[in-house]
């Protein structure tokens, strides 16, 4: 039979073999037993510091992929099995973020993994990497290879063992002894297979740690038959440590996400708290309503402020030249008010009182939740969650429909309320009802939240940015108009933005109200 | 796939050397590249410590059955197809098949989606073998060493080109083992390397490439910054040129 060039380049991949060893092993043992034919060759062995990075919320991992810092500014992309998928030099910073890649297949793939989340060092491994080759009696090499070890390295102790991989690399025309040396490796223990995903996990576990380990995104599954308020206790408790995890991330600014999931966990917590009135007695909610709510403010202005800054580069796209330096300025300040706000939000975290109500709050929720409930409170859950959905769904097609163009814009922000508080129900009570419907009626709901929350932010921005404008008034005209009329610009722009999310409400609703998605929540609800 | 094929009809005119090391510069330059030995003596293969597979002979060559023989140099994008004791009656064989002259052309088909350069180490003689590769050659490259005699069985080859109605603009010749210190070589140079069918670089005589068989490795190899190493890349360089242009 005759071989055509296609599979023969076929056989040559498959002459390249991969192998996961668990002990320490040399080179010379593991091939011990060869022929005499053959000679080992050993290049000098390279040892090489690598740092496996990730976001706070795992989004590489969890996409399947792993970022590697190789010594101080090499950076390599790479899927699990560990195949390059880009690399690039990067900054030699600590502090990283996908956005410090100035452009190259590796910055590009970075920002849509990461977005705006910082890269954070997740563990320190060495490895040593030894090439090797086998030649026979003349001298040709007839396999080539590399045996590569890897060690976590650890503050203060012993590095710890996380095996190695070799790989051996057959020469075309010498098939019997890549066969030979792959049978030997197998015979010694070696696995078929490499996975840099392997490493990185028993590093993490021999650290601690584990992949996944927080994400922003809320899921909790319930027993439909636990009471309401336990189901309340558990989704309480998990919001509460997202909002504690992210805490040393807000002290640290590390990035902006830090504020933003704590803010979103604290909503939460509010939401659920505020349906708990009849469940629960009035002074308790009341009391830790409260405390909720002074977090909600001191935190706010930072959150505002970075909303701005975040679109900073949207912003100068939308302005003509001339209008450049003035939004730089107006920018600026804002960043110059963030320093401040951020030192007062500081001071409020690092307060007495805010740690004194984070304990307080975790005790009431751990130990008397439960015990001061009122009869209510001990309705299963999943019959309460229908009947509050029902009514919230059918609070949301009534408003929603009585919204014509002429309506005013305080309908639309009271429709966006009703929309929150419903989606917040569906993601606590997500795991009570069938998957792929829930996942239908959550996207739905989100198209028509996502308008109704791009109308209410454009009103929020033209009235900060307007109100901004005031109070420029009496400053030094050659300072303030070139300011004044970059805003005035913006808000036009922004302006018109909110005149065609407006336009496109009625279809968003029409489409929500779709009779597949009304018979889909008589089926559920 | 380009075919380039050093051929002369001479002996020990540095044949061998320039495959060797003209194959060596085409896969540094990236191209995935086969050297085929047809020089049934091996020193092709010999320089690259590649000794043939047991089960190969002339009948699997004739064939088209190259795949499962070739094998990896030590060099990446560079491949060798062993010779064989049997190639030294390579015309006979392709005589008994009807004389035809577009043989090896079909042979080579098999490999041309594999590699982009594949450059044939032929050996010394003018036979039916040497038709059917001049045949199947997209350039025929002839080291010259500059003396008369050299210069006349070269006259030799360009007659065979007409023959077989070969443009020749396949042909190529380049002198070879050139030693400057020698009236005769000079002379000869200065004669002929104006001609249109002379490359421009030139191979000197040197210790270098005499060296090879000691090393069994390209002379860029053993030294990369040799002048030795320096002309066989511009020699290849040219070849390219000339190759690709046609």
């Amino acid at each position: 039979m005759q071989i055509t060039g296609v599979e023969f380049l076929e056989k040559m991949k498959e002459s390249s073999r991969t192998y996961t060893l668990s002990g320490q092993m040399e080179v010379l043992v593991l091939l011990s037993g060869l022929s005499a034919k053959y000679t080992l060759q050993e290049d000098s062995a390279t040892v090489s510091s690598l740092c496996y990075l990730d976001t706070f919320d795992w989004r590489l991992y969890d996409k399947g992929f792993i970022c590697l810092r190789l010594g101080e500014k090499g950076y390599v992309l790479t899927d699990f099995s560990g195949e390059f998928r880009a690399q690039a030099e990067g900054p030699v910073s600590e502090k990283l973020s996908a956005q410090d890649f100035t452009g190259g297949v590796l910055g590009e793939k970075l920002c849509l993994l990461a977005g705006i989340r910082a890269l954070l060092p997740l563990v320190d491994i060495v490895r040593q990497s030894q090439s090797f080759q086998l030649v026979n009696r003349d001298q040709k090499i007839v396999l080539s290879g590399s045996l590569e070890r890897n060690q976590l390295l650890i503050q203060g102790g012993e590095p710890i063992d996380l095996g190695g991989a070799l790989q051996i690399q057959g020469v075309r025309g010498y098939d019997k002894i890549l066969t030979k040396v792959a049978d030997l490796v197998q015979s010694r223990g070696g696995k078929t297979g490499y996975s840099e995903e392997r490493i990185l996990s028993l590093a993490l576990v021999a650290s601690g740690r584990k992949p996944l380990e927080y994400r922003s995104q809320f899921s909790i599954i319930l027993d439909p038959t636990e009471s309401v308020v336990q189901a309340a206790q558990k989704i309480f408790l998990q919001l509460l440590e997202g909002m504690e995890r992210n805490i040393p991330g807000i002290l640290e600014d590390i990035d902006s996400e830090f504020l933003h999931d704590f803010r979103v966990a604290l909503r939460r917590t509010r939401a659920l708290l505020g349906s708990m009135k009849k469940r629960l007695p009035v002074a308790d909610v009341g009391r830790f309503q409260q405390g909720l709510q002074k977090i909600g403010l001191v935190t706010g202005p930072v959150r505002d402020l970075d909303v701005y800054l975040l679109k900073k580069d949207a912003f100068h796209s939308l302005l003509p030249e001339g209008l450049q330096e003035g939004l730089s300025v107006f920018l600026k300040d804002l960043a110059r008010q963030r320093v401040k706000e951020r030192q007062r939000l500081k001071k409020a975290f690092r307060s007495k009182s805010f740690q004194q109500y984070l304990t307080q709050w975790r005790g009431y929720v751990e130990n008397s939740l439960l015990s001061s409930a009122m009869a209510s409170g001990h309705k299963p859950c999943k019959k309460v969650a229908v009947k509050a959905i029902r009514k919230r769904l059918q609070r949301i097609m009534k408003d929603g429909a009585l919204i014509g163009p002429q309506s005013p814009d305080t309908d639309l922000h009271h429709l966006r309320i009703q929309g929150k508080k419903l989606r917040y129900l569906l993601e606590f009570y997500r795991s009570l009802f069938p998957e792929s419907e829930m996942d239908v009626l959550v996207k739905a709901l989100k198209k028509l939240q996502d308008n109704l929350g791009s109308f209410n932010d454009l009103s929020v921005q033209q009235k900060m940015l307007a109100q901004y404008q005031n109070g420029l008034a009496g400053g030094e005209p050659q300072k303030v108009v070139p300011v004044a009329a970059a805003l005035g610009g913006l808000i036009t722009h922004l302006h018109e933005e909110q005149a065609s999310v407006r336009q496109k409400f009625e279809q968003t609703f029409v489409q929500f109200t779709s009779a597949e998605n009304r018979n889909l929540l008589d089926l559920l609800f | 796939m380009k075919i380039i094929a050093i051929y002369s009809s001479k002996g020990g005119v540095g044949k061998t050397a320039t495959a060797v090391n003209l194959a060596y510069s085409s896969s540094r330059s990236g191209r995935r590249t086969l050297l085929c030995d047809m020089d049934p003596q091996g020193a092709a293969g010999y320089y690259y410590r590649i000794r043939p597979k047991e089960s190969f002979n002339r009948k699997q060559f004739l064939k088209g059955d190259l795949a499962p023989f070739i094998r990896g140099t030590d060099f990446e994008n560079l491949d060798l197809l062993p010779t064989h004791f049997s190639f030294r009656n390579l015309d006979i064989a392709l005589d008994g098949r009807g004389g035809a002259t577009s043989e090896f052309k079909k042979i080579f088909a098999c490999v041309k989606d594999e590699y982009d350069v594949l450059i044939l180490d032929c050996p010394p003689n003018m036979t039916l073998l040497s038709e059917n590769i001049i045949m199947a050659a997209d350039l025929v490259v002839t080291p010259i060493i500059p003396t008369t005699l050299s210069i006349l069985s070269f006259a030799q080859l360009i007659k065979l080109a007409d023959k077989l109605e070969v443009n020749r603009k396949k042909l190529a010749a380049f002198f070879s083992m050139v030693d400057r210190r020698k009236n005769m070589h000079s002379d000869t140079i200065a004669k002929f390397g104006k001609k249109k069918i002379f490359l421009a670089s030139e191979i000197p005589s040197l210790a270098d490439v005499e060296k090879m068989g000691l090393y069994r490795q390209p002379v860029a190899v053993t030294a990369p910054t040799s002048a030795a190493a320096i002309a066989y890349e511009q020699l290849w360089l040219e070849v390219w040129r000339k190759g690709s242009q046609l």
